[in-house]
Order: structure tokens, then sequence, then C-alpha cells
């Protein structure tokens, strides 16, 4: 009955989906706008008589600033009633009017769901306050009877806020709220405020609004020990409230605010199931840096740090909104830049910004206005104006808060603007009077009647974007020209590319752009449909005036002139394909599905590893239906060209038209082809793993132990022992596909567990599957995600494991982000202190690590001890009485092996090194020539190192072990994905090795973690690099010793590893040598601006081997 | 033998049961019962037999024609247009009914037969409907006769300048007659209702190349007589053109992109035969236009260009048997009335009144250049027409992009 779900949905006034990508939002504050009662104050009878302005505009969406019952303490995001109209404004009534004469227009109209926090005088707060501690009521809000916790919170309103705690004398309670203390925060841990705000956002949604921009999105949910932002709970709230609104609503959307940097941003899209969109922060501060600076480089830099986001979202672009602009994105020294760049006088600077508008920024310079209002159409995203910018309106410094911002919008040279007739003193702000900003200067009306105006110009901007959903829909390539005062980019989509151009300095500039790529083709100037010289292989020159910019569509050669008959489209097979499983799996149609559409299919998913190769044919091995029959579980064998062949698990779906488009509009790849039911009715055959019903039946299979019968094998379900508490669990929880696909796919079951699908299965026993069920079935260490089970594939007695699922566990984010962003706030209180002592080394860096790293070192020494009790796990107990886990000895032969293998490995990474030395940057090329004319040295040196009396064991390690295999839980760690290194074979994946290889593999980790840190930090402003690196080098040497000395000391006694220091110092470096020779390989292949990090480790193993042989000497 | 279901109870046509399905549906919205329409549905049926398909009828009443006829048949839903309204203004409207029927019984094709199509022959109606049914295309629009004289706002206007814009060479753009396949069928039905409440014309040509459907033209030898006596010719530009000009602004994404044009599939091959015509009288509409000239300077520099102005100041000071007016500078004036009615340069109740005189200019100039003559000589020249409109559709371009007042 999907079709039926899908009519049942209400739809908004959109009819496509996607409406958001190709949208231009208007901004603007119902008190502001045009005042239809003359009382003073701006409401919803004057926006009706204003809608035809708007509309006239061009934009396509009315964002509304909130409009609810407030005190208007905050500008009305103090909300004392959700769902109302605030009496200034109008009524419920009028706001229907407004919204239906803006959808009879095309207008879509956003308004604002603002859930972190309430008003103190809203009910829920009231009713909290004399409620006892620990009811329902209380719950709403958080409360404590101290101000400690969650210290680890930034104060965000550093102007007038102290704490983010505040005393209560009713309840005799501290209260929380990361804004001002009248708005305190939600409480998200109570599901009643959960199922209130879903309330709240049915109301408005049931009444046609289009879209809810959620404010302060990132900080819902508290927990100690965090910063309290972007927090994993938060993301399920938002998953939650998107559920909400896809399973009833159509065509809506979700806006979020998260001022954070974009690849904090990014989680907020979810995998397309958390917001529709997000406002893009950083970008806007350096849009005007850039232009200020007459350099490209910080909108370039930005735009490189910006993550792709998923299919169906898209970001949100603005210059000015009725905040400050911000510079809470941006570095300290940015920030005093921008503050002398763009404040001149200390009243323009608010918080951590600027209150001004547009214009004033600029200095009214019309060409600078309009050079930046093309940057904001033709960036990738949602444009976003603010009301009154279209006309360059000023703003009013002298007015408290931002209300400079937010005066009356100036629609004529009358009294008060054209805005209200009250009496002047009436008005809830005074407008614009001065004589350059002044509402007799700048109006609508003026600028209506004048062809040349900036208004009239903004409408046929937009009129002309709109034309093109490149821009909304279309990729983003920048040009690199060598005049970096100009600006070149290409939006491309399927149908348009366009060539973008702007100058951003004040004189005129020549440029040659590269596109070569684009030879023979014809620019056609955008405004005008002027043709410009064709294209050719050599740059391409032009000239900009100041401040100029071009739009050039790039037009393919003309077809030739002579008539030619459109011939008849020739019928697609595929679409003849039967919707019916055994039909499907027969004659004809197997052969096309085989020859024609898996050949397509495959590498179009991120799961499938033969991308370089062409295949020549698949096959289908095996299958059999599923569940309600709409799914097949597949077996399909892929042949290549060069006759290799790989097997891959394709699970399918027949998916009738509305469950298609719906999955076509999140995740469009997931469609494998169109398929055609008897009766002619057009389904889609898609990826069954987004299916419920298979996700469901692939974790009972494997829960309950049962078999499964498909065509030519089965499908057997081996259940570990915490399988049991899944049973009987399964219907209440909510299936879904995970995001993080790589060579697996994962279906998340609620918060509760997670199957991983192997797309390319191994005939044998898989390690992950082996480890898993071994350490949780048969050993006490419990820093793992507990086995569940595993489903293997049995034909003609050769087993396969085709998935396994674990439970899953509450954590924040992989130890690798998690390390990251320690190293970042590492860095930042480093360079601060870089900048007032001068230089960091030796001594001082070592102080100075020793002050600011201390949670990192803790966690390195946490991280040892869990990584020993692994091991130890792995190598004594129920392991000495299993063949697959029993200890061997670490023999003289197999060192001997080792060491030689290392040194021909050295070798051939150091001959790699020499033959792409032109590759090698500026900035490394001093330690490559360093490591090559110490080439004899360093053989020789491998050569030389002592045999280690005590080589310790050999026993089943980990095998792949870094920072990204582990999940920082609280003040801990949890080890995961004990697959092993996936190029390698099965068997050997599953050799028993020193577990010294695993403390090599998180040595070189933390060494990554340190310089990918490092350049990333220092990417806008590479001179810090050289600064930092010795307090880098430092860091590392610190955590390593922590880790080591922690791993040790839990290791002593057991004879796994070598007890004695110099034994397991040799023995470890021989595995840090491997590790590093394949990193040095694998980033001369793949990052060469990366190849800094092997080779640094290659000079620190250098300098402790020589260190070592002076001991030995001594 | 077709599959057409026999009506075994004709007189109590209201209790027998409907057909649930049919291969082919026929609609004549506008079938008259009497011995004109009693023929016509003979043909139908002999074109039926000739296809082959299990055929349904649609007609405004079914019960009626169950006993004038053997095929089954079910009765036309009543459409939101007004019965009063002119006939081609109701169409789409119509279509759309006829349409939905067919959707209605899972018809893989459709003909739709306009009020003149009483004179088709059997073989003309199975030509016409056979590309639609072998999947050949999906809309089969038609080729009518027209002698020199005949649908000038067509040749004049609304050929060339859809042939500029949506590049498919499609020569009668506003069809009274169509097959249609199941894709254009639903492409009808999800037509914003709106457009055929107000002033929805049936734009099948436009709506199938904007969806990517494919387009064949057959000939259909019905002279559709538009019921203009009497009707103002302001009236008859405003309805027919008002609508062209928002479909153009509605559809300004697309046709911005196509350049150049193609000719569409043409079927079965073969003309009509050749009509002469006798000379249009030219000197009322030179008169017109002159008294448009000196009445209208005003409006028509809110919407022409000064040096359009100026060479319509000249066109008026020459003799008649002078009077010319260049293609370029006609495919100019008629892409600046289509800009001044999305910019709103002049109230859009005006701007057809104003365009009037300029039309009859050109008309005026088309009647003298061909004199006597006939239809292929005719039809050559609107394709040279034709030609100069796409030649400047780049004028439209960038006065459409970048409309400002101050230009050449």
């Amino acid at each position: 009955m999907a079709t039926l779900d899908v009519l049942a949905k209400k739809s908004g006034s959109a009819r496509d989906p996607l409406w958001f990508k190709d949208a231009v939002i208007y901004e603007l504050h119902v008190r502001a706008f045009f005042d239809g009662n003359n009382d003073g104050i701006g409401d919803f009878q004057g926006l009706l008589q204003k809608l035809d302005y708007i509309q006239d505009l061009g934009v396509t969406c009315i964002w509304l600033l909130p409009f609810f019952p407030s005190p208007l303490r905050d500008d009305g995001y103090d909300i004392a009633d959700y769902m109302d109209v605030h009496p200034n404004y109008g009524t419920l009534d009028e706001f229907r009017q407004f919204l239906d004469a803006a959808h009879d227009r095309g207008l879509q109209v956003m308004i604002e769901l603002v859930i972190n926090h309430s008003s103190d005088q809203h009910p829920w707060f009231q009713a909290a306050r004399l409620a006892p501690a620990g009811s329902p009521e209380r719950d709403f809000y958080v409360w404590s009877n101290t101000d400690e916790m969650y210290k680890d919170a930034r104060i965000i309103f550093t102007d007038t806020e102290k704490s983010n705690w505040t005393w209560d004398p009713v309840a005799k309670a501290y209260y929380w709220h990361r804004f001002f203390s009248h708005q305190p925060d939600l409480n998200f841990d109570n599901p009643r405020v959960l199922e209130e705000v879903l309330r709240v956002m049915r109301f408005w949604l049931d009444m046609g609004v289009d879209a809810l921009r959620t404010d302060a999105i990132p900080y819902l949910v508290e927990r100690d020990g965090t910063n309290c932002e972007n927090l994993p709970e938060t993301h399920v709230i938002i998953k939650r409230i998107r559920k909400e609104i896809d399973e009833h609503y159509s065509n809506r959307v979700i806006l979020a605010e998260a001022n954070q940097w974009p690849t904090d941003v990014r989680p907020y899209f979810g995998d397309g199931d958390e917001c529709h969109m997000a406002f893009h922060f950083p970008l806007m501060p350096r849009i005007y840096m850039a232009l200020r600076q007459e350099d490209r480089l910080p909108i370039t830099d930005i735009m490189a740090q910006t993550p792709d986001i998923p299919e169906n979202c898209q970001w949100g672009l603005f210059l000015r909104n009725h905040d400050e602009l911000t510079l809470e994105m941006v570095t300290d020294d940015e920030r005093d830049y921008m503050y002398l760049a763009y404040s001149a006088d200390p009243r323009m600077r608010i918080n951590i910004g600027i209150r001004r508008r547009l214009a004033p920024l600029v200095d009214n310079n019309r060409r600078r206005i309009e050079l930046l209002n093309s940057l904001l159409f033709s960036f990738p995203g949602t444009p976003i104006l603010y009301y009154g910018d279209e006309l360059g309106m000023g703003d009013n410094i002298y007015l408290g808060d931002r209300n400079g911002v937010r005066t009356p919008m100036q629609w004529s040279g009358d009294r008060n603007a054209g805005f209200s007739r009250a009496t002047p003193g009436k008005l809830y702000s005074p407008v614009v009077m001065d004589p350059v900003w002044g509402y007799e200067a700048i109006n609508v009306e003026a600028q209506q009647s004048d062809p040349s105006s900036l208004l009239n110009w903004m409408r046929n901007m937009l009129a002309l974007r709109k034309i093109f959903s490149v821009f909304g829909r279309g990729k983003l390539v920048f040009l690199t020209p060598k005049n970096r005062k100009v600006l070149a980019y290409l939006r491309e989509n399927e149908t348009d590319t366009i060539l973008c151009v702007a100058n951003l300095s004040r004189f005129a500039q020549p440029v040659q752009l590269d596109l070569a790529k684009y030879e023979g083709m014809t620019p056609v100037e955008m405004l005008g449909y002027v043709d410009f010289p064709n294209i050719t292989a050599q740059p391409y020159p032009l000239t900009l005036a100041p401040y100029g910019f071009m739009w050039l569509e790039l037009h393919a050669p003309d077809t030739p002139s002579e008539v030619k008959a459109e011939s008849t489209r020739e019928v697609n097979d595929l679409e003849q394909l039967p919707a019916a499983w055994p039909a499907l799996f027969l004659g004809r149609s197997l052969e096309r599905l085989q020859l024609e559409v898996l050949p397509q299919f495959l590498p179009t998913q991120r799961w499938y590893s033969g991308k370089s190769e062409k295949i020549s044919a698949t096959r289908v091995l095996d299958w059999g239906e599923m569940g309600d029959k709409h799914s097949a579980f597949c077996v399909i064998e892929v042949a290549f060209e060069s006759g290799r062949k790989e097997i891959y698990v394709v699970p399918l779906s027949i998916d009738d038209a509305a469950s298609a488009a719906a999955l076509r509009e999140k995740r469009p790849e997931a469609i494998v082809t169109t398929v055609v039911t008897e009766d002619g009715t057009v389904h889609s055959l898609c990826d069954a793993t987004y299916n419920s019903v298979l996700q469901k039946n692939l974790m009972e299979l494997l829960t309950t132990g049962s078999e499964f019968q498909l065509r030519n094998g089965k499908l057997r379900g081996e259940p570990g022992r915490r399988a049991v508490e899944l049973r009987g669990e399964l219907d209440r929880l909510d299936s879904s596909h995970g995001s993080a696909e790589q060579s697996n796919t994962s279906i998340l079951y609620g918060n509760t567990a997670i199957l991983k699908l192997f797309r390319r299965p191994e005939p044998g026993l898989n390690p992950d599957v082996e480890i898993g069920r071994f350490l949780s079935d048969k050993t006490n260490f419990d820093r793992i995600a507990p086995f569940v089970g595993s489903l293997k594939y049995i034909r003609d007695g050769n087993e396969t494991t085709v998935a396994m699922a674990q439970l899953l566990v509450r954590n924040q984010g992989d130890g690798w982000t998690w390390m990251l962003e320690e190293l970042d706030r590492f860095y930042e209180a480093a360079a601060i202190e870089a900048g007032t002592r001068g230089e960091l080394g030796g001594e001082a860096a070592e102080r100075a690590v020793h002050a600011t790293a201390g949670v990192a070192r803790e966690a390195a020494a946490v991280l040892g001890q869990r990584t020993a009790e692994l091991h130890l796990a792995l190598a004594t107990g129920p392991a000495l009485s299993d063949e697959a886990f029993c200890p061997e000895p670490m023999t003289h032969e197999s060192l001997a092996e080792l060491s030689k293998r290392t040194s021909e490995d050295v070798a051939r990474a150091l001959g790699a090194l020499r033959a792409s030395l032109s590759s090698v940057s500026d900035e490394s090329i001093e330690e490559a020539g360093l490591l090559l004319n110490r080439r004899a040295a360093l053989l020789g040196g491998i050569g030389r190192a002592k045999t280690p009396a005590d080589a310790g064991m050999r026993t089943r390690v980990h095998g792949d072990y870094h920072l990204g295999q582990v999940l920082r839980t609280k003040a801990d760690f949890v080890i995961l994905d004990f697959e092993g290194e996936p190029a390698r074979t099965l068997a050997e994946r599953r050799a028993k090795q020193s577990p010294l290889k695993d403390v090599a593999g998180m040595v070189r980790s933390f060494s990554y973690a340190a310089y990918v840190a490092l350049l990333h930090y220092s990417s806008r402003r590479p001179e810090d690099f050289a600064r930092l690196q010795p307090i880098a080098d430092e860091w590392q040497r610190q955590i390593v010793k922590s880790f080591l000395h922690a791993y040790r000391e839990a290791m002593a006694g057991h004879g796994v590893v070598p007890q004695d220091s110099a034994d397991f110092d040799g023995l470890l470096r021989l595995f840090l040598w491997q590790k590093v020779n394949y990193e040095l390989l694998y980033e001369l292949n793949n990052r060469p601006s990366w190849v800094r990090i092997p080779m640094a480790g290659m000079l620190d193993l250098m300098r402790q081997q020589s260190g070592g042989e002076a001991n030995a000497g001594n | 033998m077709p599959e057409t279901e026999v009506l075994t109870e004709p007189a109590q046509a209201e209790t027998r049961i409907l057909p649930e399905r049919a291969e082919l549906v026929f609609g004549l919205p506008s079938y008259a019962a009497g011995e004109e329409g009693r023929q016509l549905l003979a043909r139908v049926a002999e074109a039926t037999t000739m296809l082959g398909a299990a055929t349904v009828m649609v007609l405004p009443h079914a019960a009626q024609v169950a006993s004038e006829s053997s095929m089954a048949a079910i009765a036309l839903e009543s459409t939101a247009a007004e019965s009063t309204a002119p006939a081609w203004l109701r169409t789409f409207e119509q279509m759309r009914a006829v349409s939905r029927a067919a959707i209605g019984l899972q018809a893989k094709s459709c003909v739709i037969l306009g009020p003149d199509a009483y004179g088709l022959s059997a073989a003309a109606i199975a030509a016409f409907a056979g590309p639609v049914l072998n999947a050949e295309c999906d809309l089969v629009l038609p080729r009518y006769p027209l002698r020199p004289a005949e649908g000038l706002v067509n040749r004049g206007i609304l050929y060339p300048l859809t042939r500029a814009l949506y590049g498919k060479r499609v020569h009668f753009p506003l069809a009274m007659d169509a097959a249609v396949s199941e894709p254009m069928m639903r492409l009808l039905c999800e037509a914003p209702s709106n457009r055929a409440a107000t002033a929805g014309l049936p734009w099948l040509g436009v709506d199938a190349v904007i969806a990517g459907l494919r387009i064949c033209e057959a000939p259909l030898a019905v002279n559709h007589q538009p019921r203009t006596e009497g009707a103002d010719l302001t009236a008859v530009l405003s309805s027919v053109l008002g609508p062209l000009f928002q479909e153009i602004e509605t559809h300004a994404s697309f046709w911005q992109r196509s350049r150049s044009s193609v000719e569409v599939m043409q079927h079965p091959n073969g003309g009509t035969p050749d009509a002469q015509s006798e000379p249009i009288e030219s000197q009322r509409m030179i008169e017109s236009f002159l008294l448009g000239s000196r009445n209208l300077q005003d409006i028509w520099s809110l919407v022409l260009p000064p040096v359009t102005l100026f060479e319509l100041k000249k066109l008026a000071r020459l003799p008649a048997e002078h009077f010319h007016l260049p293609d370029a500078l006609w495919a100019r004036i008629v892409y600046d009335f289509a800009l001044a009615y999305r910019l709103r340069s002049i109230n859009r109740a005006h701007i057809f009144g104003a365009l009037t005189p300029l039309y009859l200019g050109w008309a005026a100039s088309y009647a003298i250049e061909i004199g006597a003559t006939t239809s292929s000589v005719a039809d050559a020249r609107t394709e040279e027409l034709a030609a100069a409109f796409e030649a400047d559709k780049s004028y439209l371009l960038s006065r459409w992009r970048w409309p400002d007042r101050f230009n050449p």
C-alpha cells in the first residue's frame, strides 16, 4: 500500500521535492516589512499587501523571522507560545491568509522552529519551576543543583552572559541555557519534549508551511565531558524530526542553523535523512575578506574544506542576515583583520561579529555590491537575501543589539519611509534617515522607477539565475589562473557548463584561463547573449573591469545547418524487464540483466571494488525470494576482461513507483533499472538493502540460527551468545541503511545493533566474525562491540560469511576524528603560546605539550592498556585451547625473514621516492634528499640491527590497527573491525603475527594524526607549519610514550611480547619500518602532498636507530 | 476482426456493462448526432477494422450513439470550460477529458478528432492513428491543407515563433486534432488545471517537446473554420497569443537552451494537393496599420526600441504598392511584444490592441508579396519567415535576459 501512503502524505505547495535547490530565499521580519494597521509595527496584513513586490523581485521562498507570542527580549527567538501569532503582527487567520496568498503566487514559506530553548515566560518553564524535581514537568528543561556540569561548553553570548547556568530561586536549582539567561534550554532527554516539538511542527506543516529553519540546532542535547555541541544524541533527535516529516508530508524542508565549520556541519545532512539544507557560515566572512584583500584564496580555501553533501541536500548561502556578520568561524588573525577592514567604529561590533548591512560594509560601492551578489547567485547553494539588501539599504549603528540592521523597510520617500502611517514616535524602530542611507535617498518607489537601479539589477539577475538550474544543482570546479585577484570557476551539470569569472580588485585585471578541456566550444556571455571567441587549446584570455564579473555559457559547436529529421527514439529494451522474480531471472530477461543492467549498475556502487577493470560479463550464481516476496537475495559473479572474477552479494527488490521515487530522491544510486509488471505498470528494480523487510529478514536469520533456501545454496544464521538480546525485539526497532558505506554495507537497527553485509565475500572464515565471536563468547574482554552473530552462504559444502551483526556501543565518534579535534585545540593553544614566546622548541615545547595535551596523553595511555588487554585476550586463557588462536613462538628464522623483507621493502620505497622526486613538493624536497643521501646508512642500519633475543609470540592480532578502528567512549575506547587489511587474502589476514604489528600501526596513526591536524591547521597560514612542527613532534613523542608505557605495563609478565626494552624496541622498529614503507609508497601514488608524513617517520626511525646503535656501542 | 464490443441491448444503454479496457480510444468530443455523425462513426469503425485494435469511443452522449453504432462507447465527462466558449478554447479541456477516459480504459493510444472531422475518410483516420498505435511516436499532429490566404496567424506568428523557440518544426502548434500515446495522455492530464481553466489552449507540440516525447506530423484533410466571423481581431490575437506568451514565460529555462531547429518525423510521406488562391485584399489592412502608426506611437514606444519605431515610421511613408515589412523586423516586433507581455511594460489587456495594427501591416505585406499563388509557394514563404525568426532568436534572448530599456 505504499502508493496510498504517498498519496496520504500532505504535500507542500511546491511540486518538486527538491524545490529548495532552485529556490531563492528572501528573509524578512514581519515587524519590519510593512505596517498594515498603522500602529507603527509591521504585520501580516502589511506583508500581504507587499507580496506582489516580493514576487516581482523574483525570489521564490519567504523566510519569516519569529512571529510567535514572545516577550521579545531576543527579537522573537524567545518564544512563549509556539502555536500562535504575536498580537502585534496579527492573528493565526491572518497568517493563514498570508500563506495562501504566497502559495497562490508560487512562493514557498519558511518559518522558524526554535526548539533548543523557549522563553522563560513559556508555560512549560513556569510549570517546570514549580514542579517537584524529577517530575516530567520539571524535566522539560535542564536543571542541576550545581553550576559545575557541562563545564566544557563555551559561552556563546560573551557580551552578556557569564555562565550557561542561572539560579532559579523558585525551583531552587540552576537551569541550563546556551544563549540568554531568559532562554532556558529544553531537555531533549525527556521524550515528552520531543513529542511536544513534533506536535508544534505538525501544527504548522498541516497548515501548509513549506520549510522550517531549525534554530541553534547543534545544542539540543548536553552531555558532561563534551562541549555539548554536535553530539550523536542531537542527531538522533534530528533524524526523528525528519522521519516524522518524511512519513507524513512531502516537499517540505528543514534548514539547519549550525554555525560550525563545514566538516562539522556535514553530519547535519546525515545520510540525506537529517536536514535538507544547512547554512554555510564560514563562506560569508571569507567572501568579504577576499574582496578586501583582493585575493581569491580565502574563498577557494574554505570551499576546499567544504565536504560533499548528499544529493538531496543543499547549502544555504548568504551575504548578510538579521544577525551580526558572524566571525566565529574564522581564525583569530582573520577576525582581527575583519574588524580592522569592516568595522572602523567599535560600535559596529557586537558579540563575535560586525553588525552592519551589506551596502555599508562595502562603502556603498555599486560595483562591489553587484560583484558580491554575483558570487552569491553563482556559488553552489541556495542564495538567501536579507530584506532591504536588494535596495542597498543602510543601517543604524547607534541602535542597540543588532537592531541597527532591523530597521523598517524603506518603501518610499514619504513619512516613515512609507512603512507606516503611524506617528513616527510609535514606530517599533526609527527609520534610517541620514543623507546617504536615509529613506529619501534609498527606497523601493524610487528604484522601481529607475531602470538602472540596484533593485532592477537584482531582479534581472534573479530572473537570469532561475533559468539555469545548474546554479542550484550543478557541481563547482575552480580554475587556478596565476592572477589571484581573479576568481574563476565552472558550474556544470549534465546539460550546462557555465564559466564564472570575477575580478576581486578595484582595478582592471587580465587573466588567462586554462579551458583546453572545452576546446572548440563557444563562450556566450549570459546577460547579453554575446558570442565570445571560440576556446582553443591555448590559455583563454579575458580582461575584467574593476570589480567586474562575467557569466559565460559554454556552447558546443553548432550542429550542421541542414535539416535533420528527428530519428525515432530507440525503444529501450531495459524498460521491458519483467517486474517479477522468476521471470526476471529467466531467458532473455536474465541475459539482459547480466549483460546490460548489472554491468552498468555495479560500477556506480561505492562497495564495488572492480572499478579499475572493465567488466566482460556478470552471472547470477544464486538467488532466492525473501520475506514479502518483493526482495531477493542474489549472489552475482563479475567476470573482467582480464579473466579475473569476483563474487558480490547484491540483494534486489522490486519497488512500486511511489517507493522507488522516495528512494530515488534520497539515494538515486540505489535504483538499478526500470521493470514492468504484466499489466504494464512501471516499477523499479532497486538495491534491497534499503528495503526494511529484507533488513529485518537478514537479522532474524542471523539471530535465530535459521536456514533459508536459495535456488542453489542456502543461507544459515549462526547466532552468538549476545543474539538473545535481539530476539523478539526486532519489530520494535526501526531498521535503516547506514551511511558509512565502504566495502561493506551497514544496516542499523535503531540504536541497538548493526549488521554488516560483506558485499564481496570470500570463501572461508571471516576474521572479523571469528575474532568477534571468540572475544564475545569466550573471553571477558568487553572493550569491543559485542558480537551478535553471522550469516553464512553455503553451497556445495563451501561456506562463505556474508554478514555479521554487533550490538552498537554509545560513543563520541571514532578515535581518529576525536584525536584530530583534540589536536586542533592543541595547535590553537600552541599557536597562541608561540605567538607570545616566539619559536617553540626543545624544553619549551616539552613543557607546552605537557601543559596542554593532558587529555590526549591520558587517552593514549588508556588506549595502550586496552590494546594490551586485547592482545592478552587473543593469546591467553581460552586461546590456548583453540588451534586458531593458540600462540606460537616467534622463531629466529621468522625474525630473520622479517628483517630481510623489511630491508627489501625500504630499498623499494626509496627507489620509488627517487623516481617520483619531481612530484615531491618544495616543502618536502629537503627531507626527501636527506633520506636518499642516507640510503646506504639506513639499509645498513636495518641489516645490522640486533636480532632480539626474546621476540615474544605470534598470536592472532587485530591486523589493521589504527585510530580509525577504535571508538571513543566516555574516557575510554572500544576496538572495532577485526577484518584485517582488506587487500590481503583471508589466509594472510588470519595468520598469526607479533602483536607489535598492531602496536606499530597505532604508533604510526598517532604520527598521522599529528601531521594531518597540523596540515589542516596551517592550511590558512602555511608558515605555521614550520613554526609548529617541533611542537607536533613533541606531541607525538609524548603520546607514543604514554601509549607504549601503558601497553608494556599491562603486557608485563605474559611473555607475549618481548619483555626486555631493547628487544621490544628493536622488534617494534622493524614493524614500524614495514608500516612506514607502505605509507610512503601509498602517498607517492595517491597523495603526494602528504608524503612528508611517512618521510618524517622514516627520518625519526633513522634517528632512533642511530641512537639504538650508539647505545648498543656504549 | 477487431475486438470491438457489440452492444447487445442498445435501447437500454444505461444498464449495460461498460467496457473496462481498450487498446485504442477514439474521442469525438464535438460529435453531434445526425447523418454526418452516423457517417463519421461508420468511418471510425472502418478505420478501427483497418487498424485491428480493440477500440472504445468517447462521445458526449454515449447512450445516444449506441443506437447508431455497434462500437462500444462511453460518455465524455463534462468539462470545466464553458460551453459557450469558442470550440478551440474548449479543445484543451476536452482533450484532457478524453485522455482521462482513455487512461481509465488502460488504452495505449488515443485519437481525438476536432469539430470539423466529418469529411475524413476511414483511411485518413487510420493513417492518422497509426504512428501512435504502432509506438512510432507519442504525438501525431495534423498538417492541415491550408490555402495561401488561410491560417495567417499561424503562418505569421504561431509556427515561426514556436519553431524558433522550441527547436522543432511543428507546423500547426495549435491543433484541434491529435493522436497521442499513453505518456502524452498522462502529460495532458497532469498539466496544471489552472492552465485549462484560464485560457488553456492545446499547445500539445510545446508540451511534447518539453517532455522529450516523440512528435510526428501527418496530413489531415480537415479544414477547420475558425469561428471568428464578427470577432474582433484583437480578441482573437489576445486569446491565442496571450496563452502562448504565458507558455513562453513559463518555459524560459527550456527554450533558451535550444538553438536552431529540426524537422519532426513526417508520416506517411507525401503531401496534400496544391491549392490555388485568389489575391488577398490588402488595402484595408494597410489603412489599419497606418491608423495605428498615427495613434499608437506612445504605446508602441513602451514596447519597441527606437530602431524598430524608426523602421515602422519609414514603412508608414511608403506607397501601398511598395509596402513591405521585412521578416527580421516582424520577428523582432513579435519578440518585443512577447517580452512586453512578460515585463508588463504595458497593461496586458492593451498589449494585443497595440499589436493588431502591426499584425495587419505584416499580413498586408504578405498578401502583396504572394499575390495569387499556390499553397506550396505560400508554405515556402512561411518557412522563410520562420528561418528569420530563428536567425533573430538571440535578439529575444538578450532582451529577455537583460531587459534594459536603454537599447538600440
